[in-house]
Order: C-alpha cells, then structure tokens, then sequence
C-alpha cells in the first residue's frame, strides 16, 4: 500500500499550493484529483485578485466586526506574498498588480462606496477616493456614467490558466506525487492513520493508500468529500459565468468593479477582455457528483454583457468568443473554511471564500498548521469547528 | 416561435429530413448560415446568379432532385444567413430544446421539441512551416470560390493531400479558367490501384468512377502531372505564398532523403481530410467517439440516429465522414427516428418498407465509403509535416513546439482541454476547430494513451464569435 505524510485531494491552486508548500518543507506529499490539475475553479475563474471589502461584509455590521481584526493582516500577506510569487514561482504567472477601481454609477452606490473607503480607511487598507472625471483621467474609456470610483492599488490580476499548473510543476520539483486522475470514494481513519480509498477514472482499478493527514481542497466538492469522512461541511456549490471578448487594442489598465453591480473587468496582455462578475448559470442536479457542465444562462449573459458596455463602452465593439462557468464552494456566512476537524483529526479543509486572491495564502498558512500542528493566528475565523454542532453525531 | 423539429444544416442530410418530416406535418425550421440551401456538395450560386452546367454530372442528380423538392415545398421553414451560436435543453417540458440564432440583425431564440443537427464537415487543416502564408488555403475553401460563383481565387494553383476530391477542384478550376501546376498525393499509387480489388464495388459505383475518370483525363489533358507519393514541406514566400516546396514520402508515408522540389506558385490548397463539425452536438454533451479516418470526433447514435442525448437527433457528416447519399440516407432515417418518437413505434408500422430501403441504401453507400476511407486516409502524413516550428494554432499563433514543450513540462495534463488552457491553443476565433484533431494527436502520441481519452476540446458557446451589441439588443422571452 502506498504511503504519504499528507494526501491532497483536489488539484486546483489550492492543493497545488498546499503540495508545493508542504513537499518544499520536506514533506511526502501525493496530490490526485479525478479530473486535470486545475480543471475546477482555479482554471476557469475571473483572475481577479480584490484587496478591496466585499459587498457582503460591508452590507453585514456583525460579520464586519468579527471579521475586522484578521481581514487587514490577511490582506497584507495577500499582497506581499503575491508580489514575491513570480519570483518564486520561476515563471510568468500573467501577474498585473497595477490597481484596481471600484467604481459606482448611482447616488446610492456613491453612498456605499463612501461608507466602504471610510471602513477601509479605519482599518488601514490602501485606498483612494476618486471623482468620476478623475476616474475618466487614470482610465481612459471610462463611461461618463461613472461618478465616483475607489481605487486600490495594490489591486490586479493574475493568469488562472498559468497560477495553478506553476505551483503544480513546482511542487512536483520539490518531490510532490501527482497520481493519475482518480476518485475517492471512500475515507476512513484506522490506527490513528487515514485509508483514502480511490478508482482510477481511467480503467476503474481501486486503490488505498495510507496518509498521516488529508487535505480536502476539492472545492466546490468540499462537503462530498468530508461526508466520506463522516463529518458534515456547509458548503454550497454555486455555478457562475466567465465571457471573453476577441482581441481588442490596449484600453484597460486597471482591474475594474462596480460596488453595486455583478462586473469585473480586465483586459489581459493579448488583448481579450474578460468580463465576469458573479453572474449565475444553472448548476446541474448531476454536479454533486463532479459531472455535468452547468447551462449557460443568456439572460444573466446579457446583464453581465450591459454592465460591461454601460461602464466601458468599448466593448459593445467587439464580438464576444467565448462564454463559459466554473463551478466553486460558498458557506452560508460566506468566509472560507480552514483548518483541521476537531472531531477528525489529521483532516484538514481549505476551501470557499475569494479561493484565487486568497489561495496561495490559505494554503501557505493551512501547510504551516500541518507542519507546526499550531493553528496560525490569521486562520483562526474560518475553522471548521464554527460548524461543530453539525458533526455532534459524525466524526472519525 | 415553437417548432416540432428544427434541423440545424441544410445540406443533403437536413433537406432530406426535411422532406420526409414536413409530409407527416411536422413543424420543420431549417437553419444554415449559408444564403441557400444544398450545404457543402451543392453549394448554390447566388439567387440569381446563373452558373454554367452547375454540377451538371448525372452523380449529382438525386441529391440535387432533393435539394430542388425540399426547396419547393411551401412546408418547410427556412433561415438562411443565420448560425446557430448555441442549444440548451429545456428540462422536463416540452419544447425540449432552445437554440440560439444569430443573423445579420441580431440574435433570436427558436424553441423546438426535436432538433436535428446536420452541419457537416470542413476540411482538415495540417500545419507545416509557412502554412501561414496568404495563399495557403484549404481545397474546400478554393471549391467554394468556384462552385457557385465562378471565381478563380488566384493565379496558380499546387494541390497537395491525399483526398481525390483534388482531382475534382483541379478539374473544376481549370473549367472556370484557372491554372493548375500540379497534383500531389502523399499516398503512393498502390494506394488507389487497391481499389481494383474491389471490383464488385466499382462495378455498384460505375457511376461515380466513370465522373471521377472523366475528371483525371480533363486535369491529364490540361497538361496537369498527378504525381504519389510526394506532399508539402514547407510553403516558401516573402509576404505571400511564391514557392511549395514538396517531399517525398516512402510508403508509409515518411520523408525518404531524396532531393526535395520548388514549384512556383500562388495558391496552395490543401486536400488531406475531412473533420466534422461535431462542436454544436458536443455543447450539448452528446457522446463522441474518436476515429482519425471517419472525422476526428463523431457523435455516437443509436439505429434511429438519435445521439446520446434523448431528442437529439444527428445525421451527415457528423457521424461520421461518408459523402453526400449517405448523408441523405441518415437524414431519411432520422426523420424516421423522430417520427417515431413522437408518434410512438406503434404508428408507425406504414414507414416499415421505407425505412429498410433507407437502411439498405445507406448499407450500401457504406461499402463506397468504407473503400473511398481506406484509398484516402492520410494516416501519419499530417503528422509527418509537423515539425517544431509549424504553427498548430493559427488563432493563438502556438506552435507544435510549444505543444511538445507543455507537454514535457506538465506531466500532468493529459486532455485537449487541459492543454487548451494552459497553452491558449484553440481558444481563438475558430474554436479549436481547425487545430482540435492535431492537438489530440500530439498529446496521444506523446502520452501513449488512447485519443478517446484525451478527448476533444470542452465546446463552449458561442460556436462563432458573436456581436456583442447583438446580445445586447435581444429581447429574451423569459425576461
Ligand atoms: C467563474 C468564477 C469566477 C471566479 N472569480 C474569482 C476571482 O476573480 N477572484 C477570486 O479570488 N476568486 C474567484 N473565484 C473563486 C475561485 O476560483 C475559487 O475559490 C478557487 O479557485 C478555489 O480553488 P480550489 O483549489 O479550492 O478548487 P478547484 O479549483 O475547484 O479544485 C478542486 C478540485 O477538486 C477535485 N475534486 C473534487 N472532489 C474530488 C474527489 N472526490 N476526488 C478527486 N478529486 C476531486 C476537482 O476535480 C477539482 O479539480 C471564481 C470562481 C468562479 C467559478
Ligand atoms: C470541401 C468539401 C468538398 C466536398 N466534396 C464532396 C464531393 O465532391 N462529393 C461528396 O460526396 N462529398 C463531398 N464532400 C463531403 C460533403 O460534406 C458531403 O457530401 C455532404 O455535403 C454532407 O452533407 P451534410 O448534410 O452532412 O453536411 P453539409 O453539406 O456540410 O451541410 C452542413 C450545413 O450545416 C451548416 N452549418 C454548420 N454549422 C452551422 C451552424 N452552427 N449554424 C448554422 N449552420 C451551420 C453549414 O453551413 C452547411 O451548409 C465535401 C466536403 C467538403 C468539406
């Protein structure tokens, strides 16, 4: 039976960077996922890396409070590690950390974008307070029914095709195993070790291999996978679409939202615009399961198409080649959940929450609990063991 | 707008259907981004227009008796000039499908409770160094010029492949006026002597044969050599295409050390193969299977052509490359299959006679296609032309280097989609149509695994790029 220090379940930046950082640290590290290496989320989101407050917590007083004293550490490692990941990393990443606006059209959007810089502001977080015409100068094309806009600068993007087989290809470097797609279908810890029982997709030969610890980093499929470790996870799956335009001449500098409307914007360095923004497609009964491609939903296209042509106008221009979805995890307080199970131990999660900007960070600080056995101080609201109740009755 | 069937291509397979559909009162809209009906084999000259003996050969008469019968039935729908951008199913109730239209106006939604997908074939693209020059076209690229409308698209023309529908676009340039500076096959003679071990099919097709002799004396006479065993290395040019320049392939169909040629040029068109347009069938999740000789990914179907997606018929092409009177035979049983469907089998004992014709006839234009599949195929010859520097993705400009290269790198990807990513490689304007079958290829090879298991590219919508204003201006009903 083949034996590993952790097994990583999910090959998307995640578990790819949970692999790089904990084989770099010496650990046997195996990493299998029943599809590609970043075929999930990871490879099919926005890109957008926001610094910025969420919509939710600012709408949301009690989370707010709660979550204040962590988000700007949180955030300040976001930034610094993204910065030195390049470097790390060996290789392009598509990293454009230039800025980002957050932009508002409407009276009332200027008065929750005030209330977010003034919160902002208190708690230390980089921000600007733009007009609209000064908005207009830093980004040229603009609409002119932009009025106010923040502007981050820390803010960017980065290239989800190439973040995640980067850390992947790294890890493997660093003697992380990366087996054949496979499925788990079962998990069990016996003797104080854990059994995770997979099936080759290709062939469907079984296979058990023993590991110290599992790291469920399968995304949206997060709650599946701990339910064969008896333990309940509150997390949802949610499926959204991501559109991309031909080709377009340089306009867009900057990472661009909107306070009050699902848009994100940017334009990548061949050309293409991508619009996203978190509007919705039809999650298909079978993805539970892990199959079945959600449907795009054109009315939602269309909405997210005219926020896009109301605050750049340029894009009402182009020819639209490619709309597809990704499918990722939310919890019902919307933060990530990260840590290790209290009533499983040796099982650790990390998933939900802004998975691409915070996902080099969460699994750098959840390789650093499985190394250390120390759960980091940054990590301490998004544990597991807020959803306790619910495994009163489960458990390892 | 609410139909029983809309059948997407009105090429043989989809006017065939069509025919059969509207006598039992089905509702039928025929769809096809072309300005007129016939598809690929009977491209039609603009309205209007006259074109001189247009496919004049008696090979074409049934096909063209349908085309002419499906035209003048006032039961039949048609949008012309429309692409189909996307499908999705309505779950549970009927209608069962919503495809999504676009023309020059806008874009629309048809709902229907069948659909029939029937959009063909294009002609497969090969990379080699300078197969990016102007002047490097596709065979079926150069036909569409001259088929309907007469227009010869440059001045001297070197066909390369190893598809005999060269020799007919060499005859046919010729007829409109062009120059041809030669024929060349990759295969070796041999190759197509084979087919006189079949005389008992050569006999069945005399008709065919007969055309496609006529078709080699005209292009021999012309002073136009036919020459085996000889394909392109390289396309040689400034801005454009002035030089190919040609190898020769032993027999099997590598490079052997002789001396390579030049021949002058302007137009290179490129004959190898056929892939089918099976990306709309796939959008909506039907099974493919991968057959390098039939098409690259087909969509599997069961006897009454439907795919394995319930409703979903397919037909032509799609299912696997057989020419235009096994395209119309499937079309002929698909109409069956949807009848059936909707009437339940039981109803349907009337048709009995006609469909074991339809299966006979397709059963035996089988045995034509199988021969033709085996005197044609390309084999290894794309892979051959392949070296590091050719572009395999002409939309995203990545080169098979590059593909070998990822592929070292990333041990861990196996998929044309997972290659597709990381590479950018088929997510230009064409889709992937054109590249999808020599990137399966490559990563096939380089993996040692199946090219069903790499499988085709994940086909997204829209199938074509779309005006965004377009989508903009649309009034979707469930709004
Ligand atoms: C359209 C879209 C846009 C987004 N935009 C942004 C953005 O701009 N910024 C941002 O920060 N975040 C964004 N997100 C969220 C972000 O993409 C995710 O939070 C993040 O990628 C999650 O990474 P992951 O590694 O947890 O999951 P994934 O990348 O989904 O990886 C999970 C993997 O687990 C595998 N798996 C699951 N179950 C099993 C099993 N039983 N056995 C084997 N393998 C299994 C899956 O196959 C999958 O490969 C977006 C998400 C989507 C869908
Ligand atoms: C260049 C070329 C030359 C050929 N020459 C011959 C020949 O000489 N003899 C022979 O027997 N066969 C020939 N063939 C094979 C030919 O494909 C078949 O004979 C026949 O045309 C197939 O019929 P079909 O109905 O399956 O598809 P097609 O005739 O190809 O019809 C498909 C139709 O679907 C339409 N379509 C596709 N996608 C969409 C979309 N998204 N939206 C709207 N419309 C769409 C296309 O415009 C097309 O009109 C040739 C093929 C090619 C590519």
């Amino acid at each position: 039976m083949p034996r590993y220090d952790v097994v990583i379940v999910g090959a998307g930046v995640i578990g790819c960077a949970c692999a790089y950082y904990l084989a770099r640290a010496g650990v046997r590290v195996a990493v299998l996922d029943r599809n590609q290496v970043n075929s999930g989320a990871s490879g099919r989101n926005a890109g957008s890396l926001h610094f910025q407050l969420e919509y939710r917590l600012i709408q949301n007083q009690d989370l707010l409070d709660r979550q204040l004293p962590f988000l700007l550490p949180l955030t300040l490692a976001g930034i610094e590690q993204w910065r030195s990941l390049p470097e790390e990393l060996g290789v392009d990443i598509g990293l454009k950390m230039t800025g980002g606006l957050m932009v508002a059209e409407t009276p009332k959007q200027i008065a929750l974008l005030r209330k977010k810089s003034e919160i902002e502001t208190r708690c230390g977080l980089n921000v600007e307070w733009l007009s609209g015409d000064e908005a207009r100068q830093l980004q040229p094309g603009l609409s002119q029914s932009v009025q106010a806009a923040l502007f981050c600068p820390d803010e960017g993007h980065c290239n989800p095709r190439l973040l995640t087989p980067a850390y992947a290809r790294q890890a493997e470097a660093a003697g992380a195993k990366f087996l054949e797609p496979c499925e788990v279908v079962d998990l069990a810890r016996t003797g104080g070790k854990w059994l995770v029982r997979c099936r080759l997709v290709n062939g469907g030969a079984e296979e058990t291999i023993q590991a110290e610890s599992v790291v469920n980093a399968s995304g949206a499929w997060a709650s599946e996978l701990a339910l064969k470790a008896n333990l309940h996870l509150p997390l949802f799956p949610v499926a959204l679409m991501m559109s991309v335009t031909e080709a377009a001449p340089k306009v867009l500098k900057y990472l661009v939202q909107h306070v009050g409307r699902k848009l994100s914007l940017k334009q990548v360095s061949d050309g293409n615009i991508l619009v996203g923004g978190g509007w919705s497609a039809k999650l298909q009964t079978s993805a539970k399961q892990g199959a079945g491609k959600p449907e795009i939903r054109l009315d939602n296209l269309q909405k997210n198409l005219a926020a896009a042509c109301d605050v750049l106008p340029a894009v009402r221009d182009l020819n639209l080649i490619r709309t597809w979805t990704g499918i990722t995890g939310i919890t019902l307080d919307h933060l990530p959940v990260i840590g290790q199970f209290a009533e499983a131990p040796g099982f650790y999660v990390a998933a939900g929450g802004s998975g691409f900007t915070y996902g080099p960070t969460y699994a750098k600080l959840l390789s650093e609990y499985i190394l250390t056995n120390r759960q980091p101080e940054l990590l301490k609201p998004y544990s597991p063991d807020r959803f306790s109740d619910l495994n009163m009755f489960m458990g390892q | 707008m609410n139909y029983d069937v809309v059948i997407v291509g009105a090429g043989p397979a989809g006017i065939a259907a069509a025919n059969i559909l509207v006598e039992q009162s089905l509702s039928v809209l025929l769809i096809d981004e072309q300005a007129r009906a016939g598809g690929q084999i009977f491209r039609q000259p603009p309205k209007g227009w006259t074109v001189k003996n247009w496919l004049s050969s008696k090979i074409y008469r049934d096909g063209i008796n349908e085309l002419r019968k499906a035209e003048a039935n006032s039961l039949i729908r048609w949008r012309f000039r429309t692409t189909v951008a996307g499908i999705s199913r309505v779950a549970g109730a009927e209608p069962a499908f919503r495809v999504f239209a676009e023309d020059a106006n806008g874009v629309c939604e048809i709902e229907s409770r069948f659909l029939l997908l029937a959009t063909g074939c294009h002609d497969m693209s090969v990379s080699f160094p300078g197969a990016t020059l102007p002047g490097v076209m596709m065979a079926g690229g150069i036909q569409a010029f001259v088929k309907s409308q007469q227009i010869v698209p440059g001045e001297c023309f070197v066909l390369v492949g190893t598809h005999p529908l060269q020799i007919i676009v060499a005859d046919q340039i010729l007829k409109a006026g062009g120059k041809v500076a030669g024929v060349y096959f990759g295969q070796p003679l041999s190759r197509f002597l084979r087919a006189f071990k079949a005389p008992a099919t050569l006999f069945r097709f005399s008709g065919k044969f007969l055309f496609f002799l006529g078709c080699i004396c005209r292009v021999l006479l012309a002073g136009v050599g036919i020459h085996f065993g000889r394909t392109v290395r390289r396309a040689l040019g400034k801005e454009a295409l002035e030089q190919v320049e040609l190898m020769r392939l032993d027999s099997q169909g590598q490079p052997t050390a002789s001396a390579t040629q030049a021949v002058a040029a302007d137009r290179l068109g490129l004959c190898f193969s056929f892939i089918a347009s099976s990306e709309l069938a796939r959008q909506l999740g039907a099974t493919v299977r991968w057959s390098a000789p039939e098409g690259g990914f087909l969509v599997e179907h069961d006897q009454w052509m439907q795919s394995s997606v319930p409703g979903l018929f397919v037909a032509g092409e799609i299912t696997a490359v057989a020419g235009a009177d096994a395209a119309m035979e499937e079309g002929r049983l698909a109409a069956f299959g949807i009848i059936r469907k909707k009437m339940g089998a039981q109803q349907c004992t009337e048709f009995t006679t006609q469909i074991d014709a339809v299966t006979r006839r397709l059963q035996k234009h089988e045995q034509f296609s199988t021969l033709l599949r085996a005197l044609s195929d390309p084999e290894d010859i794309p892979k051959t032309l392949l070296k590091d520097e050719a572009i395999v993705c002409k939309c995203e400009q990545v080169s098979v280097g590059d593909i070998h290269s990822m592929l070292t790198d990333n041990q861990f990807v196996s998929t044309a989609s997972s290659l597709k990513l990381l590479t950018r490689a088929g997510m230009g304007l064409c889709q992937g149509r054109y590249c999808q079958h020599i990137l399966v290829r490559l990563i096939a090879e380089q993996r040692n695994i199946p090219e069903q298991q790499v499988g085709p590219y994940t086909a997204q919508f829209p199938s074509k790029p779309l005006a965004v204003a377009k989508i903009l201006e649309w009034s979707p009903e469930s709004q």
